[in-house]
């Protein structure tokens, strides 16, 4: 334990209150007869050393004080540890900065002093591009000369047109990346203006190469008909002359009207055919199938003669063929009345011609005749006073929606290269087709008359039933 | 026979706190009262005196201030503060059932409370 100060008061304070009692102490013994030297000297023995008691007095005092400053120097030396701390912190990092440097800078010396070679180049991205080859039937036969039409697949336009070389080949030559589909036109192969659409090709800098093999044959099969009974016709004279028909309606998925793009559902299969060019000018609404994405409709109207004469397959638009293949096929009899007062007659005779009778029908139950008209219309038109067919008041009575009408249709298969023989079942109704009709003419008065019977009951349209009964090898 | 400086450190305390409350004042009368009540046997050395009269004055249970003496000398007087006196009361109770207890482990029967 340290002196305290000889100038402190605190310390000053406890010896002047040591030296009291040691004064008094030894007064007292100075009363009782004891000589001063003996009083002093027994009272220092009864106190104890003043010295020590003055230390421990001393420090109990300071106590609040030293615990003060133990704390003031405590935190001091807490703050110059953390300040040394921070200072070695600071030069190590300033020395491992400048030992950094030391090694950029060493770096960019080597550098500078090296002919370094440059980085290496990437290599040229491969182009992107469309190869293929087409052939008919297989790849021994080649479509040479074929143009292929590169188009884009969401619009299906096209941006790029190809010929195939001598083996059928083509190729696109650099193009920009996107989705594609080709069309192929098949030259002079039959049927004309048919042409091919391939599957979507992808062509991006990841799969920059796009190949395909298209196989342009169109596999068709024939297809012949054999009515249970032959279709009615009742020629009574002087009063009219009834007639009937049988309307074929055949569509396949393989066979589209328009050029497929990424906006329509995708087809069952690939590739599709495309029958744009051959639609035959049935005038207005003669063809209300032909809509985006929509299979194409082949159709036939015939007649007793026409299936007696093609034993060995009927036309449809006009071709011998259909595609081969899964296909929906509609079979409907229509039946009409022609007055005695109007004359069937070749559509090259002018309507209307001065001198003659004009009360004419042109090309009456023709194929474009059914297609464009009502059953009916020329009966219509002699109750409307008209010389001519009046199909304006009789929508209900046009064939073409029923040729498309599902509930008319059956599914069936045309043998590829082969012949496919369909029966059809005439309905009975056609039995009393003409007591039908005699019953409209001798009701029918004036032109509502007919229109208010054909809601009721039309005897014009009548549904067939089509089963396939033989698949023959053509 | 004079009291072990050990069992001293214990009881100086309320011993001071009791003769200052009995009167004495200041550190020579202190410890002279406490000589003639305990007979002489409780303190060795009068020094020892100031430093628990010190502790006690930090503690705030003594307040002091200095006077002039008879004989002309300063003279630190001591006081109970009203927490000293209540501290006074509390060592009181606390000393009777300690040495209440230890007279009863060491065998000695009859024995009152000091105070």
């Amino acid at each position: 334990m340290s002196r305290p100060p000889g100038d402190d008061p605190v310390a000053a304070q406890i010896r002047a209150e040591i030296d009291d009692h040691l004064v008094t102490s030894a007064e007292q013994l100075q009363s009782q007869g004891l000589a001063a030297d003996r009083a002093h000297q027994l009272s220092q023995e009864r106190f104890g050393d003043p010295a020590v008691i003055t230390r421990r007095c001393y420090w109990i005092k300071q106590g609040d004080t030293l615990m003060f400053r133990t704390a003031v120097i405590l935190l001091l030396a807490a703050l110059c540890l953390a300040l040394g701390f921070t200072t070695v912190s600071s030069w190590r990092s300033q020395r491992q900065m400048a030992q950094q440097v030391a090694a950029l800078t060493e770096q960019l010396r080597q550098i500078a002093e090296q002919k370094i070679s440059p980085p290496p180049v990437a290599p040229e991205p491969k182009p992107l591009e469309i190869t293929g080859k087409v052939y008919y039937g297989s790849p021994d036969k080649p479509a040479a000369g074929t143009e292929v039409m590169i188009c884009q697949a969401f619009n299906g336009e096209p941006v790029r047109r190809l010929t195939t070389e001598a083996n059928g080949s083509f190729q696109s030559a650099p193009i920009a990346p996107g989705d594609y589909t080709l069309i192929v036109s098949r030259g002079d192969k039959p049927p004309r203006g048919v042409q091919i659409q391939t599957r979507p090709l992808y062509v991006y800098p990841a799969t920059p190469h796009a190949e395909i093999e298209i196989d342009a044959q169109w596999r068709t099969g024939a297809m012949a008909v054999d009515l249970s009974r032959p279709l009615p016709r009742i020629e009574v004279p002087g009063k009219f002359t009834i007639d009937s028909r049988l309307c074929l309606a055949l569509s396949s998925n393989a066979v589209r009207t328009t050029r497929w793009n990424t906006t329509q559902p995708s087809p069952d299969r690939w590739p599709i055919f495309l029958k744009t060019t051959f639609r035959p000018a049935f005038g207005r609404s003669a063809d209300p199938n032909e809509r985006k994405g929509a299979p194409h409709v082949f159709r036939a109207v015939i007649s007793n003669e026409d299936i007696q004469a093609s034993s060995e397959g009927i036309l449809l638009d006009g071709e011998p063929n259909v595609p081969a293949g899964p296909c929906t096929i509609s079979a409907t009899v229509i039946a009409d009345v022609l007055p005695h007062d109007f004359a069937d007659v070749p559509s090259r005779v002018k309507l209307g011609s001065s001198g003659r009778d004009p009360r004419e029908v042109p090309n009456w139950l023709s194929t474009e005749y059914v297609l464009r008209e009502s059953m009916g219309a020329v009966l219509m038109g002699k109750l409307s006073g008209m010389k001519q067919p009046n199909s304006f008041e009789l929508k209900s009575a046009a064939a073409s929606p029923f040729l498309l009408d599902d509930a008319f249709s059956e599914k069936i298969t045309i043998s590829a290269g082969g012949l496919t023989r369909l029966r059809i079942e005439l309905p009975d109704s056609l039995a009393t087709v003409e007591s039908q009709i005699q019953e409209l003419l001798d009701s029918a008065k004036k032109p509502s008359d007919v229109a208010n019977a054909l809601r009721e009951h039309n005897p014009f349209i009548h549904r067939a039933k089509i089963t396939v009964s033989a698949s023959e090898p053509q | 026979m004079k009291t072990s400086p050990d069992l001293l450190r214990g009881a100086l305390e309320p011993v001071l706190l009791e003769v200052i409350a009995g009167g004495a004042t200041y550190g020579y009368e202190i410890a002279r009262a406490i000589e003639q009540t305990s007979g002489g046997q409780l303190l060795a050395q009068e020094g020892t005196l100031y430093p628990a009269l010190h502790r006690l004055e930090q503690r705030g249970l003594l307040e002091a201030e200095w006077a002039l003496s008879p004989e002309g000398r300063q003279r630190k007087h001591y006081q109970l503060t009203a927490l000293g006196r209540k501290e006074r009361l509390a060592m009181r109770r606390e000393w009777s059932e300690f040495t209440r207890a230890v007279n009863l482990i060491l065998g000695i029967q009859n024995v009152q409370a000091a105070w």
